[in-house]
């Protein structure tokens, strides 16, 4: 059942793309983005169980890292994508040491003031990064991963997303994806059965990290002008949780169920009623947050999963 | 160079508002001692006492200081629904420390949106005669309302602690943040405290909300966040289960932030704190006074 | 085998272990008793390097294991379950003990199956291997953590009241069980315990301690008869 539901979606998600306008493209590149993004942080927020709060951070060192790399070396972007992933995943493994020190809220707030000191940094190494005012990638052309239509884009991030789940598949199976979801679930016991927790967080953050910085490059070459201040943000960082632990944390779906209920709708709404009304769509997306943490752990997933289990024992009899 | 005297009077003003600091920091401890519960709203709750305060004043005309009552009243009301729907049905279960910081983020966000959208984002602020009237001791300069929030704060905070060693009440909310299972065993009903804890601590907020109000000139829908960061530092700072040390440590940060705005650029003064937020919460997670955390 | 030697543990001002020596011999099963709050699970714990003594040595098989993170004791062949069941709720029985012998016994993805499953069928939890762990009950979730630490290929086992919750019956079977892995698989084995029957009934040495401190130590008839022993327990109900 799930796999003819995958495919009908994979077809969907190939075929549909050229009858849409720009608008529409530009809304599910921005969902891919997104359910990307919380893929890379379930890594660590949903199996690991370490609730960081400050993924922004590595959105914006891997979006910096690769525009700088193309600003200044003429790097493109498809290798420099690459050392995005490798700088945000030196950073995490700073912020995997601090979750050795801090548990639960502790770590979130922790993860909160690296996330604010990133972009603090960003903003006044001004010899460096350009400052506050940020920097406008102005190239254009498939080399430089920009491109003249919302399409291209669409299918970057497509493949992007379809990479995320798999990734996710392979590793909530693999020997370390088990160590981490051990540790998640009990810390004390993984380190009795022989788990190492320690280099298991830092590597976890790391991964995490790395993957999110491969976002951030996406991310700067979609929107052409990067800025410490619209990038490096709290409500970045927790959108990207709060996307991953609606659709379901700690599974390989979670992000992309989460992305196609609170993106396209805060868009769609924001686009309709204007920035006075633009209350609206974040009101949603507050309350959609509320009920779902509130009344279906497990998020969207988990909730469809035991509804299916308990249709499945119905019909055993 | 600037001269000492405008010196102290940066830091007095921070100062001031480590008193305020340390009143929002308070109810986010009691929050947060009783049942380990992150209060993401609480900034915008301090936001909705201050929109009290306003709107009280330019309707009713009363004075802030009688909205205060009102504030504290409504918020705790406000409170104590919130802590039904977003933190007594998780709060038992396992992850539900984490999923507290989620489901009052959802708060937070509704609150804000609904106050875009009823007061829109212009920023707002009214006189009062606290406001007008200047106070000068050891050569500084103060307004009498930031004087006046700064003696309430701290009023506020010794009542508190008052409530906290001598009412029934308090004492079954220190024997719960103490020890949950051992206040059941003798009879206190947990969930009934916890409503009231977390009542009480946005009552607080919204008492903070009132006494900002008076000599903030920002009040604005989205004014809740420079609260937030600010309260967890000094919460952080402070530690759990102290209540002077909250007074303390929002004194420091103040006088931090000062410090930090006068030696550096305005903002660098946001790296100070958030640097010295971090290099407490790794090297002292218990925070300056708080009790030590167990292990295994 | 194991040799604790003059193990000082304090909690701020609370001594919880003072100067405590400890020997275990191969092969053997050592009872590790003594009342509420005598320091036994602080003794497992600072074994296991959950905790670092104040002062003190800890010797396994020659090495010194004092202070070393639990997972590399783990995997130098001690295995130990916990007072409280600490299971992997949200996974299944069988990757539970999947898990202990990935890490700890270092199998394989095949041989780990078959480590687990026949551990799972050693503790009598073959039908639930496939359940969630967090919807087992206590008893299950012993036992099933008992599976656990075996998998990690163990050479010493510390049993932390494996019995305690279960009814006369079920405690003799369980007894049995541990009884047989010192007999038939050779595993060294420290019981604490409260139970009584159960530690004695199937103890080759016995271990008292008492408030930290030593008290007595030998077979479970001179322990049973020791007057200082049953001195140390007035007060608790305990039939010796």
């Amino acid at each position: 059942m799930k796999r003819y539901l995958t495919i009908l979606a994979l077809i969907l998600a190939l075929a549909l793309p050229p009858f849409l306008d720009e608008f529409s493209l530009a809304v599910l590149v921005q969902t891919l983005m997104w359910a990307y993004l919380a893929m890379s942080w379930d890594v660590i927020g949903g199996y690991g169980g370490q609730f960081s709060l400050g993924h922004a951070a590595f959105l914006g060192l891997g979006a910096y890292t690769s525009t700088l790399l193309l600003e200044n070396f003429g790097l493109i972007p498809w290798i420099g994508i690459w050392i995005s992933g490798i700088v945000a995943g030196g950073a995490g493994a700073l912020v995997g040491f601090a979750s050795l020190r801090l548990r639960g809220p502790f770590f979130a707030l922790g993860t909160i003031a690296f996330a604010e000191l990133t972009q603090l940094l960003l903003t006044y190494l001004k010899d460096i990064t350009g400052g506050p005012l940020g920097i406008m990638i102005n190239k254009v052309g498939f080399e430089y991963m920009i491109f003249d239509k919302q399409i291209y884009y669409y299918y970057l991030m497509l493949a992007f997303t379809v990479f995320g789940v798999l990734f996710l598949r392979y590793f909530e199976r693999s020997k370390f994806g088990i160590a981490l979801i051990a540790l998640r679930e009990d810390e004390d016991a993984a380190e009795a059965v022989g788990i190492d927790v320690y280099r298991a967080k830092v590597l976890g953050a790391s991964i995490s990290a790395f993957l999110t910085g491969m976002g951030g490059t996406l991310y700067a070459q979609w929107i052409h002008y990067i800025r410490p201040d619209t990038l490096v943000r709290l409500d970045f960082s927790t959108q990207i949780a709060a996307i991953d632990v609606v659709g379901g944390a700690g599974s390989p779906y979670g992000g992309i169920i989460g992305a196609l209920i609170l993106v396209p709708i805060s868009l769609y709404l924001n686009a309709l009623f204007g920035g006075m009304v633009a209350g609206l769509s974040v009101l949603l997306y507050g309350v959609v947050l509320l009920v779902v943490v509130v009344l279906m752990p497990g998020g969207i997933y988990g909730f469809l999963r035991r509804i299916l289990m308990r249709r499945e024992r119905y019909a055993r009899g | 160079m600037i001269e000492l005297g405008a010196y102290s009077q940066l830091i007095i003003s921070y100062a001031i508002l480590g008193g305020v600091y340390a009143l929002t920091a308070l109810g986010l401890s009691l929050i947060w001692g009783v049942m380990r519960a992150v209060n993401w709203a609480h900034g915008d709750l301090l936001m909705l006492g201050m929109y009290t305060a306003y709107w009280m004043v330019l309707l009713l005309g009363i004075d802030p200081l009688i909205a205060a009552i009102v504030a504290f009243c409504l918020l705790g009301a406000l409170g104590g629904i919130i802590h039904l729907i977003a933190i007594e049905p998780v709060i038992e279960k396992p992850g539900g420390h984490e999923a507290t910081l989620l489901s009052t983020l959802g708060i937070s966000v509704a609150i804000q949106s609904i106050a875009l959208i009823l007061w829109s984002p212009s920023p707002r602020s009214y006189d009062n005669i606290y406001k007008g009237i200047y106070l000068e001791f050891f050569g500084v300069r103060t307004s009498l309302a930031e004087a006046i929030a700064f003696s309430l704060s701290l009023i506020a905070i010794f009542l508190t602690d008052q409530f906290m060693k001598r009412s029934r009440l308090g004492k079954a909310i220190r024997a719960v943040s103490q020890n949950p299972i051992g206040a059941r065993v003798v009879g206190i009903d947990v969930s009934k405290i916890r409503l009231f804890t977390f009542a009480i601590g946005v009552a607080l907020a919204g008492v903070a909300g009132v006494l900002v109000s008076t000599f903030y000139p920002n009040i604005r829908p989205l004014a809740g966040y420079i609260w937030d960061i600010a309260s967890y530092v000094v919460v952080i700072f402070a530690g759990l289960g102290s209540i002077y040390g909250v007074i303390f440590s929002g004194l420091i940060i103040g006088v931090l932030e000062g410090i930090g705005a006068i030696t550096f650029t305005n903002a660098f003064r946001h790296i100070l704190v958030y640097s010295v937020f971090l290099v407490v919460l790794l090297l002292r997670p218990q925070g300056l006074f708080g009790r030590a955390l167990r292990r295994v | 085998m194991l040799e604790a030697r003059g193990i000082t543990k304090r909690f701020g001002g609370l001594v919880a272990l003072n100067d405590v020596t400890l020997n275990v011999n191969k092969g053997e099963l050592l009872g590790l008793i003594g009342p509420n709050g005598s320091g036994k699970t602080t003794l497992f714990n600072v074994i296991t390097g959950f905790y670092k003594p104040d002062s003190g040595r800890v010797i396994f098989k020659g090495i010194d294991i004092t202070g070393m993170r639990p997972h590399k004791i783990t995997r130098l062949g001690i295995g130990r379950t916990f007072q409280i069941p600490k299971p992997f709720g949200r996974m299944t029985v069988l990757e539970n003990v999947m898990t202990a012998a990935f890490y700890g016994g270092n199998a394989s993805g095949s041989e780990a199956r078959e480590i687990a499953e026949r551990w799972i069928e050693y503790v009598r939890l073959r039908e639930k291997a496939h359940q969630e762990a967090r919807t087992l009950n206590i008893v299950e979730r012993k036992l099933m953590e008992l599976a656990r630490a075996l998998s990690t290929n163990p050479e010493l086992l510390l049993l932390d009241e494996l019995v305690a919750g279960l009814n006369p019956s079920e405690t003799m079977e369980v007894a049995n069980l541990v009884r047989r892995l010192v007999d038939d698989f050779g595993i060294t084995i420290v019981m604490v315990e409260h139970v009584m029957r159960a530690v004695m009934t199937i103890s080759d040495r016995v271990f008292v301690l008492h408030r930290g401190m030593k008290l007595a130590e030998g077979t479970p008839e001179e322990i049973s008869r020791d007057p200082r022993v049953i001195e140390a327990y007035l007060g608790e109900q305990v039939r010796l």
